[in-house]
Parts: structure tokens; sequence; C-alpha cells
């Protein structure tokens, strides 16, 4: 099973696409099917939020896709930013070296419970492994940044 | 008797806040999913600690279908406000599901705030009810 789209930066997508997922996941566990509308929320808000319209990436690609060996969720968006995304991969590396997420999940809610004012960066990148259990991996190439998430339907 | 009745809702969201007499509801129900959420709940916010001064506030969030990471800042910024204004106040997520996650954080990092306490349906909150 598979969900492809181009779309433009717009909130409203982000909400669509949550809903579709949730519609084609109606037979599986409500957790896998509640884990994977989290996961493509927070990285389709994460794409509208940071990403810009680049010339190799004019729009968003968002890519869903389940099968035997699990599932799959990435996001691509343009960036001129290279700090933009140096700060995303800090957030996906804390994850993939943590010990236990839940206490960098923790530590990131202590910080901004002290200073709310910060915007909650970082915070969605840890509940994508925390609560949703999956595994995140990022790269930047040719102005284009591209999040997948993984994890086991097993 | 219900003093107060007040019910605020934007795009999905609805939170209805009551009074009566010492004890006070705050139940939130649909999807936070704004990409500003805070412009929304930062007014709830300052009107729900002006109205339960004095009051054992029931936050409850078992009805709340989902949230995005952006809504979790401004729980966060509510319960410390409580806090500050030392309103005792219960907060009740659900045992199950994309809940429990945020039950066992937010128990976890609200141990500092004297007023706060967070609780499943198991713990048998909310204590306001008993």
């Amino acid at each position: 099973m598979e969900i492809r789209a181009n779309l433009e930066p717009t909130w409203s997508t982000v909400r669509q696409l949550r809903e579709q997922i949730g519609e084609r996941l109606a037979d599986q566990p409500a957790s896998l099917r509640t884990a994977a509308q989290m996961v493509a929320s927070e990285l389709l808000e994460n794409a509208i939020k940071y990403g810009e319209a680049v010339p190799e990436a004019p729009q968003i690609t968002f890519v869903f896709r389940v099968d035997d060996r699990g599932m799959t969720i990435t996001v691509s968006n343009g960036s001129y930013s290279e700090t933009t995304y140096e700060r995303l991969r800090e957030h996906v590396d804390a994850l993939a070296e943590a010990e236990d997420p839940t206490a960098i999940y923790v530590a990131r809610l202590q910080e901004l419970m002290e200073n709310p004012v910060q915007e909650s960066a970082g915070l969605g990148i840890y509940r994508i492994g925390l609560e949703g259990g999956f595994a995140l991996e990022c790269r930047y190439q040719n102005r284009v940044v591209s999040v997948t998430a993984t994890r086991s339907t097993s | 008797m219900i003093d107060q009745d007040n019910t605020f809702e934007q795009d999905g969201l609805r939170i209805r806040v009551t009074r009566a007499r010492g004890s006070g509801k705050m139940v939130w129900t649909g999807s936070s999913d704004s990409r500003q959420p805070n412009q929304f709940l930062t007014p709830v916010i300052r009107r729900v600690v002006e109205a339960m001064k004095g009051a054992h506030l029931t936050i409850d969030f078992r009805k709340l279908e989902y949230m995005n990471s952006s809504t979790v800042s401004s729980i966060l910024s509510l319960l410390k406000s409580l806090d500050r204004e030392e309103i005792e106040t219960d907060v009740v997520f659900a045992d199950s599901d994309w809940q429990l996650t945020h039950l066992r954080c937010m128990r976890t990092v609200t141990r500092v705030l004297k007023f706060i306490t967070v609780g499943g349906e198991s713990d048998g909150l909310p204590r306001s009810e008993k």
C-alpha cells in the first residue's frame, strides 16, 4: 500500500494526509494507525515550517508505504539553508544515539517548561522515536532535505 | 449548580471550562493541530487561571484525539501558570494508545510543580470527583 503526493506547503494538507492515512490503515491496530498518523503529521509540519521552494524541489514530496517489511514515511522539501538542516540532523542524531528516548524527550520538555518562549523545535522529532517507535534518517543533497521514518509493522 | 461555563473552540479543538463552587473542570476534545496553537491557547490559559483561583481544577485530556508537538508547549505553560497561582490541579490522560506516552512524560516533568498532579484513569484521578 502506498500514498504518494506532491504538496504545496499549506497547513491544511497536514490534517488531510493524517485523515487519509487513518482511512487507509483502518484495519490495522489503533496503536500502529495513530503512530503513523502522528509521524506523518510531524514530518509534514516540519517541512512546511522550515522548507523553501528550490528548483530541485518546488513542492513537498510525501511518500507513505506499508509492505511486509514494515512502514516507511519519507518527506522531502527544498532548503537553501544548510544551518536549518544541521539543526534537524542534531535532533535526529540525538534520537538515534539515545539509550533511552524518554530521557531526551523529558529533558526537552523540562527546557520548554523553564523557557516557554523558545520554539518547540526537536520535540516532534523525539516524539516520533518515543511515541511512534520509528527510527529516523535524514540527508541533505542538492538543496533537498529528506527525512525518512521507518518501523516494523509486526 | 454550575457557576461558570465557557467553551472555547478553534479549528477542531474544543475546550469546555466549568466551575461549580470550589471545583473546576477543563475538558479538551477534538484535535489540536494548528500551526501556532499558543495564539489560541494563551488567552484561554489566562482566563482559566483567573477563573479557577481558589478552586480544585481537573484538566481532562481523555477525549482529545490528537495534538501536535507545538501544543505540548502550551500545555506546559498552562500547568506552570496554574502552579504559580497555587491552584490545585489534577491532569488526566487516557491510560492507552498515544496518550500513555504523554501521561508518563508529563508526570515526570511536573514533579517539580507542587500543585499539579498528573495521572491516568487507573490512578483514580480525577480526585475532585471522588
